[in-house]
């Protein structure tokens, strides 16, 4: 936080409505993002906080539980929060938020309920990682759909039964 | 395990940076709604949520908050556009590639 104070503020603003003017012209986010990391303390994840807060339709939040949940199967793997990493995530989320017919804040927040929930389940901060299924995943794995999808033994399952039980 | 206890004085709470991330800062800057630009201290406010909810984790903020952590999970994250339990029936049936 102190390096990001010590930004100057016309700079930090200048480079904000530059970054987004380049987004909304280009729909380029790597570019966009790499304009933003150039004020001081400001790496991917936090230009892609900026960035999704001007565009959260399609611009996702660089956030650990949207990327365990949508690009690492639900397992906490080490993230390095480069450009790649975020450019993978987005790409992802956009896909999923597409296919829903949500924004991609609508997956962010979902993915913190899920993985979040995940952890409270475990207790909070537990590295015991969340056996989930990657959406996008199951195409490849057909045949393990329902035991992994039986695995959701935390969230998304126990929502899902109090859904279909409000149905039935 | 919950510990309920306050924010300190002046620091702000999960309940107030999540009403910030998901509602002010849309308001102002999302495509279309205004022509605010974003300044420094806005910068800092959501680097503030994201410290609180990176590095720290809901728990210890909702801690902060005073709140369990399943009525922030309620009141802040879940979409009010769309049921949260549809999007995890989606989510936990779907077999198609999105792709």
């Amino acid at each position: 936080m102190k390096l990001v104070s010590s930004n100057d503020s016309s700079f930090t603003e200048s480079t904000i409505q530059k970054s987004v003017k380049h987004y909304r012209e280009n729909a380029d986010v790597p570019a966009a993002l790499k304009i933003l990391t150039q004020l001081k303390g400001i790496g991917p994840a936090t230009a892609s906080l900026i960035l999704a807060v001007h565009a959260p339709e399609d611009v996702i939040f660089f956030a650990d539980e949207a990327f365990y949940w949508l690009c690492s199967g639900g397992s906490k793997v080490p993230i390095k929060y480069n450009l790649d990493e975020y450019i993978q995530l987005n790409e992802r989320a956009r896909a999923l938020a597409k296919r829903l017919g949500v924004k991609a804040v609508d997956v962010e927040r979902v993915a913190f309920v899920l993985l979040r929930q995940s952890s409270e389940d475990g207790g909070a901060n537990t590295d015991k990682a969340p056996t989930m299924t990657r959406p996008d995943d199951t195409s490849k794995k057909p045949p393990a759909k329902r035991k992994v999808s039986g695995d959701e033994a935390g969230a998304p399952l126990s929502l899902r039964r109090s859904k279909r039980s409000r149905r039935a | 395990m919950f510990h309920p206890t306050l924010a300190k004085p002046g620091q702000k709470t999960l309940a107030d940076l999540d009403e910030y991330r998901y509602g002010t800062a849309l308001d102002a800057f999302a495509s279309g709604k205004s022509d605010a630009s974003m300044g420094l201290d806005h910068v800092k406010t959501l680097v503030e949520w994201k410290l609180c909810v990176l590095n720290f984790g809901y728990a210890t903020c909702a801690d902060r908050a005073g709140r369990p952590l399943h009525d922030l999970h309620t009141q802040y994250l879940a979409p009010a556009s769309l049921s949260l339990a549809d999007i995890c029936v989606l989510v936990a049936m779907e077999s198609s590639d999105p792709l």
